[in-house]
């Protein structure tokens, strides 16, 4: 052995012998001392003859070959691994498929999740963004937009806005959004080409101008450079292009109300008819989503406080007392999310997937890792040959984790792509609702890191505890009774049993939870009694925007049912106003019955409906009449009421030719089935008093969501309005 | 299915080598110098470091973990074993193990030489040609 006193060798000795340890176990064993010496041998020469640049030659040397030794090693587990998965088909299968299916349900879980809370595409600091949960009227947002200490900058806008915009000679519905000037600077969202809206555009008066979304203008415009000034017929009406939005903006609420076209909520109301009867100055019009971007350091809370006594104060000046209004009138959400949700609610949501995905995981871990255990037991000779040959613990247990981590990683890919196609399928599908929802639940490269990580843990969660077990160094019985491991009979929790309990429980949550969803949607799909919706089609028109009069529309309408009504093929159609089953909310009305002592005031759904609306839903007439023609007349006052308003105000008694008195000028929006909607429209809300006589009774229909408890109804003659559907 | 499952895992994990020392050429200029100097001797690794070195004038020096590395994967590749022979006791290092060729390290290291030699020839007839060229 060579001694030295110089330093730099000493220091490169002592790195080297640090390195050396490092090595593989099997190569250590057959060359590390040998290497180690040689070196040893060889430093002080080195050292010699090329000093500083040779030492450094030397540790690199070593230092490039560990990695390149233990991914030999690495290669040489994996050969082994496969060639022993292999050899056992069956359980390689069973193994693939169950963590397929885990990792493929825990990533969709993952998606779904992050589909739903996902931040606004291009609008910077979204936390910074919060939405007031409940409509607005636009008196109040300019309350709300005075309030400088809690916002930076507010906007409003009336969502989702059906629009007839014609390009190209051809007229397409189109949802998109009135919006005050400040909606995009405060979104902080750039034009790709032309501008938005200023601060001119407050004061009404102007050219009607639009911007339109990225989408639209790459799907029905040709991308066209030079579209900026060019002009576009929305609801027959002429109006400027100003501006192009950015490439993947779909306005404040992509997901439940994504807009392609954005107008100035101080356009001309022959533009947008939710902007008639002066809609701005309306405090009882509540339509208006109001954004803000808080101030830095200010909090949700502070904010929200401060927001619901304006609400108060407002209600107030108004003279209305709402004693019975419990909680607060303004609470606010995360704007700066794809689907508006409120903070507190968010982990629920995360919880609930995660849990839900991480069950079916681990029951496919716990099912794996049962296999492994028994595997290991066979293979239990083969492990003691290898230990007693002087193979270490830790190196076995390593063979064993590459193992599992190949059955993983096998797992992974499959379970990737067929998340990727369940995810794909599930954007795909369209709500049946009048709104443009739609959710973009893809996975991206972040579910694909999850999905890797996963991965990595699931190896080592299921591959980890047997091959600790199996590779216990209690030789001798393993090598004496041929191989075969002796099962404690006694023992009360083993290993496996803990697993086989852990599946067993998390296999029996998820067969309830799902056993009880099933039944849920069952009996739900089962309680849409009052109309058959069967062979039942809906279609929805709205010639005035396409830019007919209302005269023609009229005309137009009685056209079409009378064609409608002529194929061969359909029993019965009408025209209606409402349908009996609307996610987003019939109207509510208001009446007292005329004459009543005290003068009740109730409250039942509002429908407007067409003759021959009873007999195409199937809604049995059970007194008096349907609707004729006559009833239709402009001073005619006749109305049909739900056997529910009879049982409730008349008792019992024979209601037909009374008299009921409605309308009372409050807003009667009913809120939907969704969160933030409202019916807003304005022939949906109560004018004047005016008296009716009840002609008919109709059979009671479940309303909104069908499980939904019965509410009086009442239904009015459809005389041709603006936006009537028509039901086949 | 199961065969062809089993066939895919056996041929893509097994490395495909017969004895044949075509396989091997061109040699890695590692297990060139090692394999040539076990030629007609058995040699330590720290021997083999220092023929190398000196054999090539210290061009080319084999740092030891290369060489070592080196010589594992030849072992892997049958083309040397350990010795199991020691030289004389007064020769003899206790503490290193020796190396020698196996046959198909001989036919490897055979095959390897008449490569280069028939590439020097290449060389050198293409020198004498430009050179007689120049001549006249």
């Amino acid at each position: 052995m060579t001694r030295t006193s110089n330093r730099p060798v000493e220091i490169g000795l002592r790195l080297y012998r640090a390195l050396a340890a490092a090595f593989p176990y099997e190569f250590k064993n057959a060359y590390g001392d040998e290497m180690a010496q040689d070196a040893e041998d060889a430093i002080e020469e080195i050292w010699r003859r090329h000093g500083v640049l040779g030492l450094t030659r030397l540790m690199l040397d070593i230092a490039l070959r560990l990695p390149v030794e233990h991914l030999a090693e690495l290669r040489q587990d994996v050969r082994y691994g496969l060639r022993m998965l292999a050899r056992s088909p069956g359980f390689t299968a069973v193994a693939l498929i169950s963590l397929s299916l885990g990792i493929c349900i825990a990533t969709c879980a993952y998606s779904e999740l992050h589909g739903m809370s996902r931040d606004l595409p291009g609008v910077p600091n979204p936390d910074e963004l919060v939405a007031v949960q409940t409509p607005s009227s636009y008196p109040a947002y300019q309350r709300y937009r005075a309030l400088n200490g809690l916002f930076s900058a507010t906007f409003a806008y009336v969502a989702p806005v059906p629009f007839g915009v014609s390009s190209g000679g051809r007229s397409e519905r189109t949802w998109g959004q009135l919006v005050t000037p400040s909606y995009f600077s405060t979104l902080g969202v750039q034009p790709s080409l032309g501008r938005f809206f200023d601060q001119t555009y407050e004061q009404p008066g102007r050219a009607p101008a639009v911007v339109i979304s990225g989408r639209y203008w790459r799907e029905h415009l040709g991308s066209d450079p030079a579209i900026v000034g060019k002009s576009l017929r929305i609801n027959g009406y002429p109006a400027a292009i100003i501006g192009v939005g950015p490439k993947d903006f779909l306005g404040a609420s992509p997901a439940l109300f994504a807009a392609d076209v954005w107008l100035p909520v101080t356009v001309d109301a022959h533009l947008a008819s939710e902007l008639a009867d002066h809609a701005l100055d309306r405090r009882d019009l509540a339509m208006f989503q109001v954004v803000g971007r808080l101030r830095p350091g200010v909090a949700e809370s502070a904010a929200e406080a401060e927001l619901d006594a304006v609400a108060q104060q407002l209600q107030q000046s108004y003279g209305e007392t709402a004693r019975d209004q419990k909680g607060r009138r303004v609470l606010l959400l995360d704007a700066g999310k794809t689907i508006p949700v409120r903070r507190r609610d968010l982990p629920f949501f995360r919880e609930f997937f995660l849990v839900l995905g991480g069950m079916v995981l681990l029951i496919a871990c716990a099912n794996v890792a049962n296999m492994m255990l028994a595997r290991a037991a066979d293979r239990r000779k083969e492990i003691a040959v290898r230990l007693a040959l002087g193979a270490g613990r830790a190196r076995l247990v390593r063979q064993l984790l590459t193992e599992s981590m190949l059955i993983a990683v096998g797992a992974a890919v499959p379970g990737f792509l067929l998340c990727v196609w369940c995810m794909h399928l599930l954007s795909q599908l369209r709500m049946p609702l009048p709104v443009p929802v739609s959710y973009d639940l893809n996975p991206d490269w972040r579910a694909l890191l999850f999905t890797f990580g996963l991965t990595m843990v699931t190896g080592v969660a299921f591959g980890l505890a047997p091959a600790l077990q199996s590779t216990r160094p209690s030789l001798i019985p393993a090598l004496k009774e041929g191989g075969h491991i002796q099962l404690r009979k006694f023992r009360l929790l083993s290993l496996r049993k803990a697993l086989v309990l852990c599946q067993m429980a998390a296999s029996l949550t998820l067969l309830l939870l799902t056993g009880y969803l099933g039944l849920g949607i069952q009996s739900t799909l089962g309680v849409q009694e009052g109309f058959n919706p069967r062979n039942m089609y809906l279609i929805s028109l709205d010639p005035v925007r396409d830019g007919y009069s209302p005269v023609h529309a009229a005309d137009f309408f009685d056209k079409l049912l009378d064609r409608v009504q002529r194929f061969p093929s359909v029993t019965a159609a009408c025209l209606t106003d409402t349908v009996p089953v609307a996610m987003d909310g019939n109207a509510g009305a208001t009446f007292s019955t005329a004459g009543s002592a005290g003068h009740a005031v109730e409250w039942a759904r509002k429908h407007v409906v067409g003759r021959g609306y009873f007999e195409t839903a199937d809604i049995p007439i059970l007194a008096g009449r349907s609707f004729l023609r006559e009833d239709e007349a402009a001073g005619a006052r006749n109305v049909i009421v739900s056997e529910e308003l009879v049982r409730a105000v008349w008792k019992g008694q024979d209601p037909l030719g009374r008299q009921i008195e409605i309308g009372n000028g409050q807003p009667q929006g009913g809120i939907g089935a969704m969160p933030g909607t409202i019916d807003f429209r304005a022939g949906a809300l109560g004018g004047g008093r005016q008296t009716y006589a009840v002609v008919g009774v109709a059979k009671d229909v479940t309303e909104d969501l069908v499980v939904n408890k019965k509410h009086p109804a009442i239904y009015f003659p459809l005389r041709i309005t603006p936006s009537p559907r028509c039901a086949a | 299915m199961y065969a062809v499952f089993s066939c895919v895992i056996y041929i893509s994990t097994d490395i495909y080598m017969p004895d044949d020392p075509e396989n091997f050429l061109p040699l890695k200029p590692h297990w060139f110098h090692v394999l040539l100097s076990l030629d007609g001797q058995e040699q330590h690794g720290y021997g083999i470091m220092q023929e190398v070195l000196d054999r090539t004038g210290g061009k080319v020096r084999l740092w030891p973990a290369t060489l070592y590395g080196t010589l594992k994967r030849l072992m892997d590749a049958d083309l040397i074993e350990e010795s199991t022979a020691r030289p004389a006791p007064a020769e003899d290092d206790a503490r290193r193990r020796y190396y020698r060729l196996t046959r198909l390290g001989r036919r490897v290291l055979a095959a390897e030489s008449a490569r280069l030699e028939d590439l020097v020839r290449v060389i050198h007839a293409k020198r004498g040609a430009r050179e007689r060229r120049a001549e006249s």
